[in-house]
Formats: C-alpha cells, structure tokens, sequence
C-alpha cells in the first residue's frame, strides 16, 4: 500500500475521534516515527497519541477503526489530510502562500542534482532525505509538505521555507550525495547543477548562493 | 679586463673567511662558531621543511581547502615556536631529576649563546612533529580546535617524550636508546598524534563506501606535491645534518645515509607497488622518498650506506602498505601521515638498532629500541587520544557537515584559494558575500 493511501487510511481512523490540530500533529508523528513500520507498531502509535484520559478509553476502537480503514478501498477512503486540514485552515496563512522564488530555485537544483543520479541512487538520496528530516529546524506542518515532497516524487514543493529551512536540505542533499558517490563526484554534480540552475536564479532576481 | 661586482667579492670573501682552512691558517674562528653556524644554517634548513609540508599538504586536498591547510602549517610552527620556548625547552633539555621532565629552562630570556642556537634548532623540531598531524586532520578539522591541539603537541606531549630519549638524564637515553634526529622523537611522535586525532574525528563525508570501500579523494595540484616533496628532502639534510650539533667530518657519511634512504624509499614504494599491481601514482612515490627519510633519521649516523639503503626501501614500502592497512580500518588519513611518519618513524628506530655500526643485531640494544618506540606510542598516542577528546568537548573537533559542503577556505578563514581558476568549483570568489552564517 502506497504511503498517500496508507495516511489517508490512518486519516480516516483517527478523524472520529481528534479535532484537527491533533489531528495534523498525529499523522505527523506517523508519518515521522511509524510510516515505515509493520501494522502492529500502531498499537504503539495509537497509545502515544491517545493522551487524554477520554482518548484512552476509547483507545482500542481506534486501534480498530484504523486496522478497518486499511481494508477500504482507496475511493471510501477520506481525501488526503494535507488537503483536507488545509482546506480547514488548519496550517499557518504564511505556508498556504503559492512557492515563493527562492523555494522555486531551491526546488530546481535540487531536481537538477537528482537528475545526475540513477533510479537507485534517487532512491537513496530521497530516503536519506526524509530520514534526517528530523534534524531540519522548522514547525511540523513544514516538515509534513516537505517530506510529502521527497516522497511523493511531485515537482512542486507547496508553501514558503525559511532560508535556513532549504539550506540544511541542500546540505543534507549534499551528505547523501557524498554517500552514494564518494566526496569528488558530489563536489562536481553540485557546482553542475548550480550552473544549470543559474539562470533561473538571476531570472527571479535570487542569489541562489544563499542557498548553500 | 672584466670588473668583478661588489657582491661576488664580499661573497668570496666570506667563504674563505668561513673556510676551514683559512680558520685554522690565521685560527682566528673558533670551533664553537664554526659548529654555531653549522647548527643555525641547518636549522634555518628545517623551516624550509614547513614549506614542504605546506606544499606537500595542500597539494593533497582538495581546492577548497587548500587555504586552510596553508594556515594551519603557518600558524602551527608560529604557535608551537613560542610554547615550545616557554615551556618545551624546558621540559625536554632541562635538568631532569626523575629522568622523566626537565624541571628548568622555561622561557628563557638570558643564556649562553650555544643556548640560544640549541633552542633554536630544536624549535624546529617541534614545529616539524605538530605540523605532521595538521595533513592527516585536512578537510574536516576545526581550526581553533586543530591549534589547541598544535599547543599541547609542542608544550607537552612532544618535550617529555623528547626528554626521555634526548636529555642527558631521560630514562631512555640512560638505557641506550638510538633515535639521532628523531625518527621517534619528531616523526613517530607526529604519527601517534595524528592516529590519535584521526580516529577521534572520523572520516571525511563519503570517504567509505557502505562496505567500507575507500573511495579516491585526489589532491588538487601535484605539482605542489611534487615541489613539497624536494622541499622536504632539501630540509632533511639540516634535520639529520644538523643533529650532530658539531660541524664535523661525519657530516658527509650522515647526508649521504639521509639522501640514499631518501632515494631508496621512493624506489621501495614503486616497488610495492608494482608487486600489489597498483599503479606508481606520485603521492605514492613522493610519500616513499619522505618515509625513506624518516626511517633513516634515527640511524643516519650509525649504519653503512647499504643498510641506510636497506632501510630506506624498507620505509618506502611501509608507506604503501600501511596505507592501505589504514584504509581497511577505514582510518582516513588525507596524506598517509600515520604511516610515514608513524610506522616508518617505529621501523627506522628499530633499524637504527639492528644496523648498528660494530654492534649488528645486538639483541640487547634491539630490545632497548622496541622499548623506546612501545614507550612513544603508549604515551603519545593516550595522551593525545585524552588531549583531543577533551577538545572535542570544548570546542568541536569537527566541523558541520555545511562547512565540509562549501569547504574549509571559506568557513574557516573567509578566502578561496583559487578566486580565478573556479569555473568548476560549486563557491566562487563572488558568491563569498553571498554566504551567510559562514
């Protein structure tokens, strides 16, 4: 099961029981600590997130209604969270805001330096990615578009990041890089990929060496 | 007829003046300032080495690291020169009761001349062994950090080695050690240092492969390579020359000795490297010659050509072998430090021993310098190994991995190297102002 249909699974179980914030933070930590784990790591899932004394009682129909959502199909499922909280307003006005220039330019050389790579190495690169997501210092709604991103293999990365934000990712892009193979041939996909994405940069009037 | 320059004539004059001959025909030069300027033209000849190892080093990472290299072999010998003066000196030549550390002699501001020529020279020697560890730390290393360790390599850890085995009461110069310019007590001691440093600091970004397979990081100029290496070689001559502290007849027997290991190392490295079907890559044969060298300073003065021959091939092929042993542990040491300096240091100890003019393969005598060289490693390398890791509480041994992305030269020191040769290089001189929280 794809990882969108297993969180719009997840989403359907737990949206009886959560408002939305709880919501968000819980498919979040999902997302972060249990997406890659076998279905009996939801019981543990559940208990961590179950933090109230009534959300404990009711603890094993939850357990239930998600084992239940899992056997759906894909179109009685509910849509996928991130755009359903989204439509809800549950994330800042500040993310919601179309890609700015530098995430459009952070976007590009990242594809840039993806597309040097073989499918196997990509894979590495973007599961090293999400991996150390954990180590990048932003709120969780980012974190949750950013590894919808490196996962969901789309082109466009939603929202607006801070500087430092798309900085530790190209950096943590350049470790994988490093890697996957060895520190001489990182150097020079890099110092590629910047020039390819140059004139994209002076096209939006951003210095793109602010990214790295 | 042609008229002869003023130089040219003040110079000829100074070499008869200088010549021995004339010293003894008119004995106006006395012995001490003949051997005076012996000692400080060789150890004038050991700070050349520092360029060779600035050369050799920088020429051995890549290009955007080569300014911190630089700094770091600069900086090193102007920080290990004043320490070592107020308190190495000390340490290591001065009276020494326990036969352990020197007690006196610290900073000294008045002295009898020969004083001020030993110190000196041999603040050239500490320079040399703290200025080993600065290549096999390349491109990863925090400066501050790396120059803290440059202070306890040159006040502490080197002078009470150096006190064992060269001042006049150390323990093991009571015992017999052989180590004459130090191929233990400069080069083994650097070595230790730097195996101590490596393996606290680990391996550079993508050195190994998953399976642990080393993956090639080639320097950026071998030319610098090159040239570092006959700097070096050049240097050698006053290291191991000037050592007798006499200017005496045996200087040339020692220069030879130096100069054929030196040759025979290089020749043992492409040696070995033929016979392991590798090819004779030029660090390779570079590195071969400098492990000659050391191997043979301790013993320059107390074997027969052939056997500084012998080993100095020997050296110059543990060159190459430690380095791929080191490789295997998947130790990363950036210009084979650790096994140049450290294992051909440990071997040419131990040849001095066993090639020992008159006393060949005296076990006794063979026994003392396996002593000497255990008694090196156990100290240097613990007290290095506690030295660093107490740094890296401190103050960061490594750097992030951001700075080993954009490269040293501009997170450490705010410079390229290169600013009109970067066409291929991710940073140029232009997007310096670009880089934030550098």
């Amino acid at each position: 099961m794809e990882l969108t249909l297993r969180r719009r699974a997840i989403y359907t179980g737990l949206r009886p029981y959560f408002d939305d914030e709880s919501l968000l933070n819980a498919i979040n930590l999902w997302q972060e600590e249990y997406s890659q784990k076998p279905k009996f790591a939801l019981s543990v899932f559940i208990a961590r997130c179950c933090d109230t004394a009534q959300l404990k009682i009711e603890r094993p129909k939850i357990l239930g209604a998600i084992f239940m959502a899992m056997d759906l199909a894909s179109d009685e499922l509910l849509p996928d969270p991130l755009v359903e909280l989204n439509a809800n307003n549950v994330f800042q006005p500040g993310i919601k805001q179309a890609q700015d220039h530098k995430t459009k330019v952070f976007t590009t050389l990242l594809q840039q330096i993806l597309l040097k790579f073989n499918k196997d190495d990509v894979k590495h690169i973007r599961k090293f990615l999400v991996d150390h997501l954990h180590e990048v210092k932003t709120d969780k709604v980012r974190l949750m578009y950013i590894r919808e991103w490196l996962t969901s293999n789309t082109h466009t990365l939603d929202g607006t990041y801070d500087l430092d934000v798309l900085q530790q990712l190209i950096n943590l892009g350049y470790v994988a890089m490093c890697q996957s193979v060895g520190p001489v041939k990182a150097d020079q996909y890099l110092a590629q990929s910047i020039k390819e994405t140059e004139p994209l940069s002076m096209e939006l009037g951003f210095k793109l060496h602010d990214l790295l | 007829m042609r008229r002869i320059s003023t130089p040219l004539i003040l110079m000829l004059s100074g070499i008869i003046f200088l010549s021995p001959s004339s010293a003894m025909a008119t004995d106006a030069i006395k012995p001490d300032v003949i051997n005076t300027i012996w000692v400080v033209i060789a150890g004038a000849m050991v700070f050349l080495m520092q360029a060779g190892f600035a050369m050799l080093e920088a020429g051995m990472v890549r290009a955007k690291n080569a300014v911190n290299v630089m700094m770091k072999n600069y900086i090193d010998l102007c920080v290990g020169t004043l320490l070592f003066w107020l308190v190495g000196y000390g340490l290591m030549f001065g009276d020494n009761p326990s036969g352990f550390y020197g007690t006196n002699l610290f900073g000294l501001s008045s002295a009898p001349d020969w004083d001020y020529t030993l110190i000196f020279f041999q603040i050239m020697f500490a320079a040399t062994a703290a200025t080993i560890v600065s290549g096999a730390m390349a491109e990863r290393t925090n400066y501050i950090a790396y120059l803290i360790g440059t202070c306890g390599i040159t006040a502490i850890i080197y002078p009470i080695f150096g006190s064992w085995a060269w001042n006049e009461h150390g323990w093991l110069k009571q015992m017999g050690f052989i180590d004459f310019a130090g191929s233990t007590v400069v080069h083994s001691v650097g070595g230790w240092c730097a195996l101590a440093a490596v393996l606290l600091l680990g391996p550079r970004l993508g050195r190994f492969g998953d399976k642990g397979e080393p993956r090639k990081v080639p320097g950026h100029n071998l030319s610098f390579i090159a040239i570092g290496g006959f700097l070096l070689w050049f240097g050698w001559f006053g290291f191991n020359g000037g050592s007798t502290l006499v200017a005496g007849t045996d200087l040339g027997h020692i220069l030879l000795n130096t100069h054929m290991a030196g040759a025979a190392g290089a020749i043992g490295a492409m040696l070995i490297c033929y016979l392991t079907r590798q090819p004779a890559l030029l660090t390779g044969t570079v590195n071969g010659s400098i492990a000659g060298l050391v191997a043979i300073t301790a013993g320059c003065a107390s074997m027969q050509v052939p056997y500084a021959i012998l080993t100095g091939a020997i050296g110059g092929a543990l060159s190459v072998l430690g380095t791929i042993w080191l490789e295997k542990l998947r130790l990363d040491d950036v210009v084979g430090a650790i096994s140049v300096h450290g294992f051909c240091g440990a071997w040419g100890t131990l040849a001095a021993g066993l090639f020992l003019t008159g006393n060949m393969y005296d076990s006794h005598q063979i026994m003392v310098q396996l002593t000497g060289i255990g008694a090196a490693f156990a100290w240097v390398f613990l007290s290095a190994l506690i030295m660093y890791f107490v740094i890296s509480l401190v103050v960061d041994l490594r750097v992030s991995t951001m700075h080993e992305q954009r490269g040293l030269d501009i997170t450490e020191h705010g410079e390229i190297g290169y600013p009109e040769f970067g066409k291929d290089a991710a940073y140029s001189n232009e997007s310096l102002k670009d880089l934030s929280k550098i």
